[in-house]
């Protein structure tokens, strides 16, 4: 019989060669496959990104994979030879089982192929070891379970045509169709007005998000590859879906089959509702709802100055216990203090997080919540109280789940005294709007208990395996893809992004770089940097700062954090220039000229700042616009000639830095 | 020994067949009757396509000892027939006699006589794509009788058969006569005339005959007859048939 069993699967095997344009197909898509891990590994591509472009185009490979599998599964049911097959062989849906077989062997290869291929490009060209051990869960939910439920769905489509032709070809077309990256591109940049016709379309689409979505971004190396625990969900509602459906198919006769059918059905739709929870997750799309929810939600209420806060209270103690999985979840005990009595104190936390209760120790507490405000009323004047507050929620830029964390201390992830603006437009230094990264509060002491399931780091200390102390004036959490680090001014690193170079060079490179950055702060800039060389760094990614302005960098009382590439001294003097806020036409090329220049050097960057000044004059003369500000262009190179370049620019920027001249013409004045 | 024993079959409300009750060993059993009368119905329980609303069917050794379903070779041809187009005739009457269970060195002399038998020797190499449908037709008849089979089902084997080849399709059935149990449903009456040793009639799920062929033919004497007829004294099976159905409205017949 195993002998019988074995010859069976031959004219399987003899269907599939005789086939020329299935065979043709999956020979096209092995090569496909070949060259895509050859040349891109050849290119020194990290596995990371081969992996990416691997999730990025899966569905295509997918998709036609389906399709043939899909006709394939129905050549007997077309070929009116299916009943027959079945009678003769003593076995329901022969066909379909047996040449399941061979699309197997197919599939094993093909995956066989891919894996090998990217773990060789990742001994190749990674510095480290990191993502073989991420490779598994990610290639999973990117690539085979995805691939698996598209191929589920065309053996379900093969159950329907027995019945009707028709219905099982429009099945198979539908779902293509929604789960096709052309599906994805249904988005709404701009808040509908009438009707949010765009969610309902949100919640449809979710359930056909098996694949990896957004492609057309690149992927952030410290979030990773879309592997939050309510993807699984989904993708374990299909497959459970798939299973029951086919069960309840080809086992029709079986009432247990049926029960056990019954019972997966149940689970399925359980997955699916986990899924449809509402969870942090970090898409990037151009919707108006996500990452870009919030130039939406402050909108016209962006002020334009980042110096307006009002603070009547500061928090002096945090007690945090943290949990990140399917979101942020907060429950804290904090210490109020207020040098004035008051009844009424307000707090600023991120809109997003939604507070569940708010206690006070000792005495009476109400709240309201007013978009990021939280404003607590006591029912007699305090200086000082205990409260408790828990809240959960997400933000769509700043990500917390059990996949990784991105709460930069600037952010109001954590209750901040005092109303704070959390969102910035600046209408000086060409433009731009951000998150703002100067919120800070009065240094306080913070208890932290995080649990997570990512790696992750934080400013403060660590005491023990879940527990941080320490005294911060804005606590951050970077966590996912990281390398905690010891014995180095770097916190962490980001493992994914090592290319080429192994991690003892990388760091090596890294504190070379830092050690440049001071010099050129100090010597190029004329900036002290005696402060700036204690602090510790902690290391984001370019998420953090991501299609907005001014947020690569942030710098606080005991560390630094910031952006990969980031680390330099243009992007410092940006952040510095930025906080101080002047109007000036001096700040405007200054900023743009430190991100022209190869070189940081003083000469070269007022040279930049002369000619991009004298081209802007050239040409409002040319279009006859009015022209009568101070000659900026000629000043500074007299004062260049004059003063010479590094005590020229030492001097710029103690001007613009600190509040005495409040003009340019006044800056000019001191010379002239 | 294949026993069907008061075989019921309901659709939702409609009943298909009711309480159809039959034997045969190593006999021809013809199923006639009007379309929608439950003859596929009946040969798809036999099959165990489709299960049966109450009844049962039972497979016996020559002991009389039941045989289990799954132990019996059958060959089967419904009434829609098809071949996959990319096998060759012979290829796929290999992947026939292989998912039968037919052992591998008996597989050549057996498909080379029955295609023989069928006048498709010559075809034998050709893709089933490129057969024409009475072809395809005369190659389901061969995949049904590979193997040697303990029970053959037939739904209407000789549709689109020229009379050449319904003359071979009935030779071949009175080869295999004595081997094993062969049930034709069908349409033409002449077929069932002349191969079957037994038939049995059907209406709306009941029985109205069952019993050998020349009762029904006796079934029909002195009762009706068509003056067309060039031998009006000799009742045909189709007379019989007639008779049974109340389809005899004939010019100066009778109608009972």
């Amino acid at each position: 019989m195993k002998f019988m069993k074995i010859k069976k699967e031959e004219f399987y095997i003899k269907y599939f060669g005789k086939n020329k344009i299935y065979f043709i197909i999956a020979l096209l898509q092995f090569l496909a496959l070949i060259a895509c891990l050859s040349v891109f590994s050849s290119f020194n591509f990290t596995g990371f990104r081969l992996l990416y472009l691997l999730s990025r185009w899966n569905f295509y490979f997918s998709a036609i994979l389906t399709i043939i599998i899909y006709f394939s599964l129905g050549a007997a049911i077309n070929a009116k030879c299916a009943e027959t097959i079945d009678v003769i062989s003593k076995n329901k849906f022969s066909w379909q089982k047996g040449i399941t077989y061979v699309w197997l062997i197919v599939l094993f290869a093909y995956h066989f192929v891919a894996i090998i291929g990217l773990i060789y490009c990742s001994i190749k060209n990674d510095g480290s070891n990191y993502f073989l051990s991420y490779l598994p869960k990610t290639y999973l939910i990117n690539i085979l379970i995805p691939q698996l439920i598209l191929i589920g769905t065309a053996y379900i489509a093969s159950c329907i045509l027995e019945k009707n032709k028709i219905y099982a070809n429009s099945f198979i077309a539908a779902i293509l169709m929604f789960t096709s990256p052309l599906f994805e591109q249904l988005i709404w940049r701009e808040k509908p007005t009438r009707f949010s016709i765009d969610i309902i379309v949100c919640k449809i689409r979710w359930i056909f998000s098996i694949f990896y979505q957004n492609a057309v971004w690149s992927p952030d190396t410290q979030y990773g590859l879309q592997t939050e625990d309510h993807r699984l969900y989904l993708q374990l509602f299909w497959i459970i879906f798939i299973i029951a459906f086919l069960l309840w198919f080809y086992c029709r006769e079986s009432i247990l089959k049926k029960r056990v059918s019954f019972i997966c059905t149940l689970a399925a739709i359980i997955m699916l509702g986990l899924s449809y929870l509402p969870a942090s997750i970090y898409r990037l799309d151009e919707s108006w709802n996500g990452i870009f929810a919030d130039l939406t939600y402050y909108g016209d209420n962006k002020t334009i100055n980042t110096q307006i806060n009002k603070i009547n209270c500061k928090i002096s103690k945090y007690t945090m216990d943290i949990q990140f999985k399917r979101n942020l979840k907060v429950k804290g005990e904090f210490k109020l203090e207020s040098q004035v009595p008051n009844d009424e104190f307000v707090l600023t936390l991120y809109h997003g997080y939604e507070v569940k209760k708010i206690k006070a120790e000792y005495t009476e507490l109400s709240y309201e919540r007013v978009g990021d405000k939280i404003i607590l009323n006591f029912p007699q004047k305090i200086t000082e109280c205990n409260f408790e507050i828990e809240y959960e929620g997400m933000s769509g830029k700043y990500y917390s789940n059990s996949q990784a964390v991105m709460l930069p201390g600037f952010f109001p992830w954590y209750p901040m005294p005092g109303e704070r603006q959390v969102f910035v437009d600046y209408p000086y230094y060409n433009g731009g709007n951000g998150y703002n990264p100067y919120n800070r509060i009065p240094k306080a002491d913070f208890t932290l208990r995080i649990s997570s399931e990512c790696d992750f780091v934080t400013d403060v200390k660590k005491k023990s395996e879940n527990l941080f102390e320490g005294k911060s004036d804005g606590v951050s959490i970077v966590g996912g893809n990281i390398t905690p680090i010891d014995n180095s001014c770097f916190l962490n690193y980001l493992p994914l992004e090592l290319n080429g170079i192994g991690e003892k060079q990388y760091l090596e490179e890294i504190n070379q770089n830092w050690k440049q950055t001071l010099f050129e702060i100090e010597n190029v800039f004329g900036i002290d940097t005696s402060e700036l060389q204690n602090k510790k760094l902690i290391m984001a990614s370019k998420d953090m700062g991501r299609n907005f302005w001014n947020n690569y960098f942030a710098e606080f009382d005991n560390y630094i954090l910031f952006s990969g590439d980031y680390l330099n001294s243009p992007t410092y003097i940006n952040y510095l220039l930025h906080k101080s806020g002047k109007e000036s036409k001096i700040g405007d090329l200054l900023t743009a000229a430190v991100l022209l220049v190869d070189t940081v050097s003083a000469d070269e960057i007022l040279d930049v700042m002369v000619s991009k000044e004298t081209e802007r004059q050239q040409l409002l003369n040319e279009i006859g616009e009015d022209n009568s500000s101070p000659n900026v262009s000629d000043n500074l190179k007299d004062l260049k000639q004059q003063l010479g370049a590094e005590p020229l620019l030492h001097d710029i920027i103690r001007y613009l830095l600190e509040p005495d001249l409040k003009t340019d013409q006044d800056f000019f004045n001191k010379y002239f | 020994m294949l026993k069907v024993k008061k075989i019921e079959k309901n659709f939702g409300k409609k009943r298909v067949l009711n309480g159809i009750t039959f034997a045969a060993d190593r006999q021809v059993i013809g199923i006639l009757g009007p379309n929608g009368a439950g003859k596929t119905t009946l040969l798809k329980i036999i099959a165990g396509i489709t299960g049966s609303s109450g009844g049962e069917v039972i497979f016996e050794d020559n002991e009389g000892k039941q045989i289990p379903n799954k132990q019996i070779r059958i060959g089967y041809l419904p009434q829609n027939f098809g071949l996959i187009r990319n096998y060759t005739l012979y290829e796929h009457m290999e992947y026939f006699s292989c998912i039968k269970g037919v052992e591998k060195e008996k597989w050549k002399n057996n498909i080379n006589y029955i295609l023989d038998m069928v006048h498709l020797s010559d075809m034998k190499d050709v893709k089933c794509g490129k057969l024409s449908g009475g072809m395809v037709r005369r190659a389901g008849i061969v995949q049904a009788f590979l193997g040697n089979p303990y029970i053959i089902l037939l739904d209407e084997p000789t549709t689109g058969l020229d009379p050449e080849e319904r003359i071979r399709f009935q030779k071949l059935v009175n080869y295999f006569r004595n081997q094993c149990t062969i049930i034709i449903s069908t349409h033409i009456l002449d077929d069932a005339a002349k191969t079957c040793d037994e038939l049995l009639v059907a209406n709306n799920g009941d029985i109205l005959y069952y019993g050998k062929t020349v009762g029904l033919k006796e079934m029909a004497k002195g009762r009706t007859y068509d003056n067309t007829k060039a031998d009006k004294a000799e009742p045909q099976v189709e007379d019989g048939y007639m008779y049974l159905l109340k389809k005899s409205e004939m010019k100066n017949g009778i109608a009972q």
